[in-house]
């Protein structure tokens, strides 16, 4: 812990202000994620590490947690065909690939509230871009993320989901999700450090948002009235969703999806950097 | 010649938050409710006040003080890892900080793994491991317990492995709390003499500490703080008389 003066003092909001631009601050923050990016080689070998490390004194290490969703999905699929006399054969694989892709986000968006203060050892340490941080949450997630993705595979061999060119889009969609998970988890990382009843609030709202975004239930189902405009086409988290959604299915993402998807990055890539260049003095002292 | 580190005027001010600077306050506060008007104020601890000083290559300081006195904050600020509230800060050089050598240890992994682990957190690259791995393996005395997980090491045997990894750096400046301990008796002179050479390799050396004897080893030059500000600078003797003398 910082060691400060016993001096308590009270000083007027207004002076500690400073006065530099939007474009000043832009740029720190902006400086800061690539930054993080030139520390990839500490990155990958930590991300190793902690893959080694799961795997150590288990037999199937982070297969448990494979199978214990692969049980719910395989569950709960079943359920919901007989609930809405759909199909098995299409609901299970429309199910898995999106609650897989949804864990995956929702693991990273959880985590981001603590992004920095679950690090603060390290923050507190050693001179590292705040961004590495994100990064290194990220990759955690992802690690995870491989792992259940075999669940979808044995569910798409099984019910035979068709495997075409639009497949492979799965890569750059994946690419897509995981930068925009990179200025989320930074920008809530930066919040839920300085105000630590952010945590509880994404919490609450990420499970109502499970609900209200189509992953259980499929976009048909709800037709075209006002709800689903607002479930779908207004909500971003279905469009973060569903583009890594498509090509697991073997379909082609609407032009409009990647389209909304790279604009959703833009504006809350600039938001974020700006945020963090602005903070990024105040932070460590957030801790 | 120029100078490493460069502190101009440098303040630090910490804010403090308790319950009623939360979420709920900021919102009310945005919210522009007139009750809340004397909230506006902010609680800040004013950890260095004005501080100025330049270290040139070959200086050894060793920063004293009480505590509370700002030395943490002082090396935080020149690890790069604490920006200052108002002045500037130059530093010309690679900095490493030791403030605990056990960063990115893992009671899981075994010694060998560990110290790719520190070694990576600390700054090293893969070249630079595997260049300086055997070198420390046979200095920490270890022999086959490298491969066994660290969990299972006496509280000597991780001291030997930590302090093998530390004085294996080859750092510019080298920023420290407190000395490196070696642990047990035996080892003790073998380690005196790495520690030596590990000392010499460096530019500069900013150490803070309440061991006397420390600093007069270490350090050329010393800084006395108090309360946040810098109260002396100067001579190892001088100082630390000094610092004897205020109590």
């Amino acid at each position: 812990m910082a060691k400060a003066s016993e001096a308590l003092y009270e000083l007027d909001r207004d002076e500690y202000k400073d006065d530099r631009s939007f474009l000043k601050y832009f740029l720190s923050g902006a400086g800061d994620y690539f930054g993080a990016f030139k520390r990839w080689r500490l990155l990958v070998y930590l991300a190793n590490a902690e893959m080694t490390k799961t795997y150590k004194r288990t037999i199937i290490g982070p297969f448990w947690a494979t199978l214990s969703m692969g049980i719910f999905i395989g569950s709960m699929g079943i359920l919901f065909s007989l609930l809405w006399h759909t199909d098995i054969k299409t609901y299970l694989p429309f199910f898995s690939s999106g609650y897989i892709v949804w864990m995956l986000f929702s693991g990273i968006v959880t985590g981001s509230c603590a992004t920095f203060t679950s690090m603060e050892g390290y923050i507190k340490q050693i001179d590292l871009p705040y961004s590495f941080y994100a990064f290194m949450l990220i990759c955690r997630n992802l690690i995870v993320f491989v792992h259940q993705l075999s669940i979808f595979v044995v569910v798409a061999l099984v019910f035979k989901v068709p495997f075409t060119v639009d497949t492979f889009m799965v890569v750059p969609a994946l690419l897509l999700l995981i930068l925009n998970c990179s200025w989320i988890t930074i920008l809530l990382g930066v919040i839920c450090t300085r105000f630590r009843d952010m945590q509880q609030i994404v919490i609450s709202l990420l499970q109502i948002a499970m609900f209200i975004t189509p992953i259980f239930w499929s976009e048909s189902q709800l037709s075209h009235s006002k709800m689903s405009f607002f479930c779908i086409q207004l909500n971003p988290i279905y469009h973060v969703i569903s583009i890594v959604r498509y090509p697991l299915m073997g379909e082609a993402t609407p032009l409009s999806g990647w389209l909304i998807n790279i604009a959703i990055l833009l504006v809350g890539w600039m938001i974020t950097m700006y945020v963090l260049g602005r903070k990024y003095s105040k932070l460590v002292y957030w801790l | 010649m120029k100078h490493i580190i460069e502190l101009k005027n440098i303040s630090i001010e910490i804010p403090v938050f308790d319950v009623r600077r939360s979420f709920r306050q900021s919102i009310v506060n945005k919210l522009g409710a007139s009750i809340n008007q004397g909230e506006k104020k902010k609680i800040f601890v004013q950890a260095l006040k004005n501080v100025s000083f330049s270290v040139s290559p070959g200086d050894r300081v060793g920063v004293v003080g009480h505590n509370g006195s700002g030395k943490t904050t002082l090396l935080r600020l020149l690890a790069n890892i604490y920006k200052p509230t108002k002045g500037t800060y130059i530093c010309r050089g690679t900095v490493t900080s030791l403030f605990s050598v056990g960063l990115g240890q893992d009671a899981d992994d075994s010694g060998l793994e560990n110290i790719k682990t520190m070694g990576m957190v600390l700054g090293l690259s893969k070249k630079e491991i595997s260049q300086k791995i055997d070198d420390i393996v046979e200095f920490s005395e270890l022999g086959d317990f490298i491969h066994l997980p660290i969990r299972t090491y006496s509280t000597g045997m991780s001291t030997r492995l930590s302090f093998a990894i530390a004085t294996s750096l080859e750092p510019d400046i080298l920023l420290m709390d407190e000395g490196i301990g070696a642990g047990d008796a035996s080892f003790t002179v073998k380690a005196e003499q790495r520690l030596k050479q590990f000392y010499g390799r460096l530019k500069s050396l900013l150490v803070a500490s309440h061991s006397d004897n420390l600093i007069r080893q270490l350090c050329n030059k010393a800084i006395l703080l108090e309360h946040g500000s810098i109260k002396a600078m100067g001579g190892v003797e001088e100082i630390l008389d000094l610092y004897h003398g205020g109590n």
